[in-house]
């Protein structure tokens, strides 16, 4: 075995490991410098990137906002954008007062119960939760004892029966007609009903933007369009754009002698109108056949009369294709109300349809009873020197019945108040004077009972300085259940037909 | 001796690498502690660059679909306008077909040619004449009027003038007027009680004006109204009132008996009115830190 001997001496065995470790070390520094060096330099290079980015960037908004700031007409368009959503937004919140008329033709006895009212505080503001009506009025029973709770309690017990209707009226398409075409009552303010149909409106078919389904150009060119050609004799034109252009003032062709020459607008009119064109008015046949529905005259103006109430015998035919109602109450192919509260349906019995109309969501006043809050009462005599009841109460009403976004609201009362209308006539009978108070010589009047005694004593309406103020819900002192001081024994008024579940209660 | 000599010979060269070594490493570690130094300072003004960037990025899209969505200058190409296409925009001068869909396109075209809006009886107003046709103008007039002003400023300004004065358009500032005017609400009211057929017992302001709890930019503006009449113009006034172009809400009432045949009817009525809306740049700070 071979022995092998180190020649090298120790110092210099220890010299080279000490170089090898230097080098090593060298290298490792040069190393870690090279790579310390190429970071530095990559972050800086991408620090200065992102900040000639920046640069070019803030250039390009720059550039923007000038073209921005440049147009003048910006402020312009986004006033009028907001000002199209703001009137939207008054729309869904604007409260129709009018309404009032007919809440109060619906909700006011005037049978032998008889409630007059003398003064009415109506407060519709969205603010709250409902709207109200506070009355100042009288109850009459129109018979001995002619101060009687009973018909406070017939009045605060029909509250549940009141109810409401709205929608809208569609053409033979299903398209929505305008409401401003439709009119509903007559000239004395009374909703149109005929006694044995039910109720019904009238459509202003011509009007402007009032037939839905008519092709657009057709209502553009009016009595010109190729069907109305052979109406009439128009024997002399400029042109068909100066008489039948879009400009609504001469849609029709103005006639000199109708214009009021004070009008500088329509006396320049006039002088490139007033080649004389005769046109016949077409008949009411030739625009029933034109438009494809029934056109009446109804005060001058060519109507469509649509039923508001569904006519069930024409309009549902068994296995028929002239049908225009389901029995599940869908009707279609003639203009037709679209209820937004009463539902239909038809059931066969005996070889007959008995119809249904319910009516369950559409509540005028939501609390029923509860609804109507009596805050005071007492006797008195009214202008007749008849003793009555006068009284103070409450009501309050849904607010969607006042909503301006429901269209052809109508207040449904219960079956007891069915010969009401809601004619300007009907309305002003509603109100009469305040009834006066008692006088203490007055033994009668004053020792009549009042039937409860935990009712508090009559107080007049606020002023008018109270209704300009804004207010919650009224919340009487007092209030009184209708278990506090109403006669369990029913009166006929309190029991009308529960539901409005047929076609009579409702209509 | 010789041995010992070259020992120290060796010891001394080992002794000068390590202090090379030590140099070397010193050198290194400068290098390491400065790249340090700036990786950490680089990695805060990159990430602060970044959101910086990063919110250009979103002001730049934010700009453009403004600018896009108004219809200042014709869609870009991509997402964003690029330089190109800001430098050959001229805000004033192009028409509004040239920028479908856009809000200027959907007033000027769509709002100003509504018929429904047209039908409301245009007030008298002479510069909606033709000077051609003394006629008034129709929509189709003003339309060509502002097609042909395009690429002119000062034509174009005043064919839009024009739309906004004689169109449809003009119904917009009667139904919301952008300014506050008491005495054109009186008016307005006033006229609705002539056109019912009856002059109002009372009429002023209330002097309230107050936010509208709902809408943009939107006040209240209240007056107290009263007369005795019959109901039929008492309800003849709320109907006119109802379908008035400007909103009049009459939300409280008082209705009294008055007579055998009258009934005295008190209200406040609110209308509203707004301010002039305007594009609002604002600035958003970004620190360092992290914080906006």
């Amino acid at each position: 075995m071979a022995k092998e001997i180190n020649l090298v001496p120790d110092i210099k065995d220890e010299f080279i490991r000490a170089l090898k470790f230097r080098n090593f070390v060298f290298f490792l520094c040069i190393v870690i410098s090279a790579a310390s060096l190429i970071v530095i330099l990559i972050f800086l290079g991408v620090a200065g990137g992102q900040q000639g980015f920046i640069t070019a960037k803030q250039t390009t908004i720059d550039a923007l906002e000038k073209k921005i700031a440049d147009y003048e007409d910006l402020s312009d368009f986004l006033t009028i954008r907001d000002q199209l959503g703001n009137i939207a937004s008054i729309a869904e919140n604007k409260a129709m007062m009018s309404r009032t008329f007919n809440a109060l033709s619906a909700i006011i006895p005037r049978g032998a119960d008889y409630v007059s009212v003398s003064q009415i505080a109506v407060n519709l503001s969205r603010e709250n939760d409902a709207a109200t009506f506070t009355l100042d009025a009288q109850a009459d029973a129109g018979t001995e004892p002619y101060i009687d709770y009973k018909v406070l309690d017939s009045f605060k017990k029909s509250m549940q029966y009141m109810r409401y209707d709205y929608g809208e009226y569609v053409d033979k398409e299903g398209q929505t007609i305008p409401a401003y075409c439709m009119i509903e009552s007559d000239k004395d303010g009374s909703t149109f009903k005929d006694k044995d149909k039910g109720y019904y409106a009238y459509w202003l078919i011509q009007g402007e933007g009032c037939n839905p389904s008519a092709p657009d150009e057709e209502e553009d060119e009016g009595y010109e369009s190729d069907d109305f050609s052979d109406f009439g004799t128009k024997t002399t034109s400029t042109s068909s754009d100066s008489l039948f252009g879009d400009d609504d003032d001469d849609t029709f062709g103005l006639e000199s002698n109708t214009l009021d020459t004070t009008n500088p607008l329509q006396s320049v009119t006039a002088a490139t109108t007033a080649q004389p064109t005769q046109k016949s008015e077409p008949t009411l046949e030739q625009l029933s056949t034109k438009y494809g529905y029934k056109v009446e005259d109804y005060n001058g103006e060519k109507v469509v009369k649509i039923w508001r109430t569904p006519q069930f015998a024409e309009w549902y035919k068994e296995n028929s294709s002239d049908a225009h109602m389901d029995l599940d109450g869908n009707i279609h192919d003639v203009a037709h109300f679209n209820s937004a509260c009463i539902k239909y349906s038809g059931t066969e019995k005996d070889n007959s349809i008995v119809w249904a109309s319910t009516n369950e969501s559409c509540l005028l006043v939501p609390g029923g009873s509860d609804g109507i809050i009596v805050e005071s009462s007492s006797n008195g005599r009214d202008t007749s020197n008849k003793l009555v009841l006068r009284f103070t109460a409450t009501i309050s009403f849904t607010q969607e019945f006042f909503a301006f976004k429901n269209h052809h609201m109508l207040a449904l009362p219960p079956t007891g108040h069915r010969n009401v209308t809601d004619s300007y006539a009907q309305i002003q009978s509603i109100f009469a004077e305040r009834a006066s108070d008692c006088d203490q010589s007055d033994t009668e009047c004053v020792t009549t009972s009042t039937g409860d005694d935990s009712i508090p004593s009559y107080t007049p309406l606020n002023t008018n300085d109270d209704l300009f103020t804004p207010s919650t819900n009224p919340e009487p002192t007092t209030s009184t259940t209708t278990d506090d001081f109403l006669n369990p024994t029913p009166t006929q008024d309190t029991t009308p037909s529960v539901n409005n579940t047929s076609e009579d209660d409702l209509w | 001796m010789v041995k010992n000599m070259a020992e120290l010979g060796k010891r001394a060269k080992i002794s000068q690498a390590q202090q090379y070594m030590i140099l070397a490493v010193f050198g290194a570690a400068v290098f390491l502690g400065a790249a340090i130094a700036v990786v950490i300072s680089s990695i805060n003004k990159i990430s602060f660059s970044t959101s910086v960037i990063v919110a250009q990025d979103q002001a730049i899209v934010s700009f453009s679909d403004t600018i896009k969505n108004i219809g200042i200058c014709q869609k870009p190409s991509g997402k964003v306008y690029t330089d190109d296409e800001l430098k050959k925009c001229s805000p004033n001068s192009i028409s509004a077909s040239a920028v479908p869909n856009t809000l200027r396109s959907n007033i000027i075209e769509q709002m100003a040619s509504n018929k429904a809006l047209a039908s409301v009886p245009n007030e008298n107003n002479s510069s909606c004449i033709d000077p051609a046709t003394k006629k008034n103008y129709t929509y189709k007039d003003l339309e060509k009027n502002y097609t042909d002003a395009a690429g002119d400023d000062e034509k174009l300004a005043k064919a839009i003038d024009l739309i906004m004065a004689c169109s449809s358009l003009r119904i917009i500032p009667d139904a919301l007027p952008a300014y506050k005017n008491e005495e054109a609400l009186l008016a307005s009211v006033d006229k609705i009680f002539r056109e019912a057929g009856t002059e109002p017992e009372a009429l002023s302001p209330t002097g309230e004006t107050d936010w509208a709890p709902f809408g943009t930019n939107l006040y209240t503006i209240s007056v107290r109204l009263g007369l005795e009449e019959s109901t039929d113009i008492i309800k003849s006034f709320l109907e006119k009132a109802e379908r008035s172009i400007r909103t009049i809400n009459v939300e409280r009432a008082t209705i009294e008996w008055s007579s055998a045949n009258h009934l005295e009817f008190q209200a406040r009525a609110t209308a509203y009115y707004m301010s002039p809306s305007t594009l609002t740049i604002k600035d958003k700070t970004i620190n360092p830190g992290g914080k906006r």
